[in-house]
């Protein structure tokens, strides 16, 4: 699946390998902002109010 | 490849893409955010020590009480405060402490119900923190204050004087300071460390404070209640030398509240606040 997912990349092999950074980029801050937000579901610092 | 195939191996991927982003999630929240709380608490060990110099060296140039060395707390053999035999040392006098910045690292709250070693001044300092019952506690109930450690409610008075002093922690992640609150009871000691000094509060039961109507729950041993997310009424201003600590409740859930609620017994202005509740 990933090799799909590389060959899908446009461009040369350098170009890809900035892209896939990016996307490699955005998807970690993406997946943090989520786990941060589904965190305070666990526990949101226990702040009465 | 047939379709139905296609269509099989599609559920597949999603299901294990899925397990990953779970397992993810749990291992970054259950352990990754201790690991940020961990340094930070480190880093604030020394943070506090030098806050405490600094204060300790404001005091004495404005003429002010030199801090008291800590009153020796009697403990029962079951591990209670025997408040009967407490002996006050020194002078019925009353110190007033500065409110910290933000952020500022400014005291230390330490368990010994728990297995917190307990804290003896500043010489122990550095062997109590990191014992993992024994925390560094910021100015300050933001979320990214608590993610250091225990928060101070910036609005309630400082630990050591008269109030309401009231603190958060996290109970499930960032370090999870305040997950065995649960098994406080009452009668139990609370030691909190600030620049004058070192203040013992003894937990009381929290029906003897507030009104019962309004908890949820009450702990076995009557240490703690359980109260709705938004019962501001928690951290109200109280008659006396008190020390109310939040956390989430239950576990794993940030539904409802955690309170425990104790009373100041002795520190350096402990017998000030007896003698003028007496008066």
């Amino acid at each position: 699946m990933l090799r799909r997912m590389w060959d899908a990349l446009p461009g040369s092999t350098p170009v890809k390998a900035i892209e896939a950074t990016l996307i490699l980029v955005v998807v970690l801050v993406v997946l943090a902002f989520a786990f941060e937000y589904l965190g305070r579901m666990l526990d949101d610092g226990g702040v009465i109010g | 490849m047939t379709g139905a195939i296609r269509v099989i191996r599609g559920i597949g991927w999603t299901m294990i893409w899925a397990g990953v982003l779970i397992f993810a999630f749990l291992a970054w929240q259950l352990w990754g955010t201790g690991l940020i709380t961990s340094a930070e608490q480190n880093a604030a060990t020394e943070e506090v020590d030098t806050y405490f110099d600094e204060v300790r060296s404001e005091l004495d140039e404005e003429g002010g009480e030199a801090p008291d060395q800590p009153e020796t707390v009697p403990i029962t053999e079951d591990g209670l405060v025997d408040e009967g035999s407490i002996e006050f040392e020194g002078p019925a006098v009353l110190t007033n402490e500065p409110i910290p910045g933000t952020g500022e690292a400014f005291a230390v709250i330490s368990f010994p119900s728990l297995g917190a070693t307990t804290n003896t001044g500043d010489a122990a300092l550095d062997d109590l923190v990191n014992d993992g019952l024994t925390f560094v506690v910021r100015e300050g109930e933001d979320l990214g204050n608590l993610r250091r450690g225990p928060g101070h409610y910036a609005q309630s008075p400082v630990p050591g004087q008269w109030g309401n002093a009231a603190i958060a922690g996290h109970r499930t992640t960032y370090g999870a300071p305040f997950n065995r609150l649960d098994e406080i009871r009452a009668g139990d000691p609370i030691i909190v460390e600030t620049a004058i000094g070192t203040h013992v509060y003894v937990v009381r039961d929290p029906r003897t404070i507030h009104e019962e109507t309004r908890m949820i729950d009450v702990g076995d041993d009557a240490g703690w209640m359980a109260v709705d997310a938004t019962s501001l009424w928690v951290v109200d201003p109280l008659e006396g030398a008190f020390l109310t600590l939040t956390t989430c409740h239950p576990e794993f859930s940030s539904r409802q509240r955690l309170v425990v609620v104790a009373e100041l017994v002795s520190g350096p202005n402990a017998r000030y606040f007896a003698e003028q509740g007496a008066a």
